[in-house]
């Protein structure tokens, strides 16, 4: 009964965990792993490995699903709207694949915030604790949800 | 509320009278790190002024770096801990490069139980990406002597049947080779970029099945070690299937024993988003042809 009631604050009362309650600025403790580092550089050295794959002619990432089925795999689309949202057509971007939009916008967040606290020096954002299992669990179902909404968004659209 | 860290592993957040208690119980030591609200930097709780030192400190309960989480690693047992040394990847610089690596194979291939079971669910990423980058630089070693051989075969099929087979053979040679050079430079980094992506794939089917008992981080390093399996596509013609069947074994074995949890629901987590695939496509499937068969037999009906 109590998860139930902690999952529900924390679904529709977001704002209750900036008050200092839930989440917390901390300086980074010796030897903790530096999460906002880490991402830094995966996600940048990513981002321009495939870019630096696109640009020199290999081949683009094909879809098994869709050549041998003719259906649209959930992550169709992907190459052309982080291609758009390079370019800076948000709209083309967005109806390319809607859920991998708000992924890259997400990880684009994340490096900005990570960034900053990293050339800044600030305080790092941290949950005060753990999440119990059952709100994982609930974030996870809730993220299952919108990755079959798109898949059924990209069924009608590609 | 303080905030203690052993050795670089948050081991949670408690009040006061907790903290009290656990250094006058051992659960907490004198040298662990400390930091509340207010605090510019992390503190050992022996300079914390509103906490009491014990006068002689009981053995820790509590084990430096033993989980991935909080309350995990309050939770394991100093036994537990202490038998988290594997693999021998870990100790590359005790054992030596090549010793480490034939070491970690042995161990997760074909002891991928107990491997898995004593496995350090923390100790950061940069262990087992190394570990990682060293696989798939073998199997780029093996694609580019497999590419190479094929091609070599394809050019000797060619000049014996054709005249200007030489022209075409020696294009292939060059192709492949800038083909094969681009793949590995970015290629590899690309992979390595990829699994970490991987790896919160999986660890988010683990949460959906409700068997994520540990962190992301212990199904990254699950995932890199399995990459030992990569080995095997040094022998010619099979060695890719095999390489592909025996990852998946130690993933699913590995998993489960990292994240105690059952062997099927490691092996749903590995195979979920491909089993959702299929169900779905068939559903639709089966939905499109209700519907054309509906659709035919009202035809056949107004006729």
């Amino acid at each position: 009964m109590s998860s139930k009631i902690e999952i529900t604050k924390y679904v529709f009362r977001p704002s209750a965990h900036f008050s200092g309650e839930k989440i917390v600025l901390r300086p980074l403790a010796p030897g903790e792993l530096d999460f906002e580092f880490h991402f830094l550089i995966i996600t940048i050295a990513t981002a321009l490995c495939s870019l630096a794959w696109l640009r020199c002619g290999l081949p683009w990432p094909k879809c098994w699903l869709r050549k041998y089925v003719g259906c649209p795999c959930p992550a169709c689309g992907a190459t052309r709207c982080a291609l758009a949202l390079l370019r800076g057509d948000l709209q083309t971007s967005f109806f390319n694949n809607p859920f991998f939009f708000a992924s890259y916008l997400v990880t684009l967040v994340i490096d900005l915030y990570s960034g900053s606290v990293l050339a800044l020096r600030l305080p790092r954002i941290r949950l005060n604790k753990i999440p119990a299992q059952e709100f994982k669990r609930a974030l996870a179902i809730l993220v299952a949800v919108a990755v079959l909404a798109n898949w059924f968004y990209l069924f009608f659209h590609q | 509320m303080i905030y203690i860290n052993r050795a670089g592993q948050n081991l949670g957040t408690f009040s006061i009278e907790e903290v009290q208690r656990g250094l006058d119980t051992g659960r907490f030591l004198p040298t662990d790190l400390g930091w509340q609200q207010g605090m510019g930097q992390w503190e050992p709780l022996a300079n914390f002024p509103t906490l009491a030192m014990p006068s002689s400190t009981p053995a820790p309960v509590v084990p430096a770096g033993a989980g991935p989480d909080d309350s995990q690693s309050l939770a394991l047992t100093s036994t537990e801990a202490t038998a988290q040394d594997c693999p021998a990847w870990e100790r590359r610089r005790e054992l030596g490069f090549g010793r480490a690596l034939f070491e970690t194979w042995r161990e997760v291939l074909f002891s991928p139980g107990p491997t898995f079971s004593r496995l350090k669910t923390i100790g950061g990423f940069a262990s087992p990406c190394t570990f990682q980058l060293v696989m798939l630089l073998l199997y780029f070693f093996s694609a580019i002597i497999n590419q190479f051989a094929w091609t070599g075969i394809s050019f000797a099929f060619q000049t014996a049947h054709r005249s200007n087979a030489i022209e075409f053979g020696n294009f292939g040679m060059v192709h492949t080779s800038f083909r094969l050079a681009a793949s590995l430079l970015l290629g590899i980094p690309l992979t390595l970029g990829f699994s970490f992506v991987w790896a919160a794939i999986i660890q988010f089917c683990l949460t959906l099945l409700g068997s994520a008992a540990r962190s992301y981080q212990t199904t990254y390093r699950v995932l890199c070690y399995a990459t030992s399996a990569l080995i095997f596509t040094l022998i010619p013609c099979i060695g890719g299937l095999v390489a592909i069947v025996w990852s998946l074994l130690v993933s699913i074995v590995g998993l489960a024993k990292a994240h105690r949890t059952e062997t099927w629901k490691a092996a749903m987590a590995l195979l979920l988003p491909g089993f959702i695939c299929t169900l779905l496509i068939l559903g639709i499937s089966a939905a499109a042809l209700a519907l054309v068969l509906s659709h035919m037999h009202a035809q056949g009906a107004e006729t």
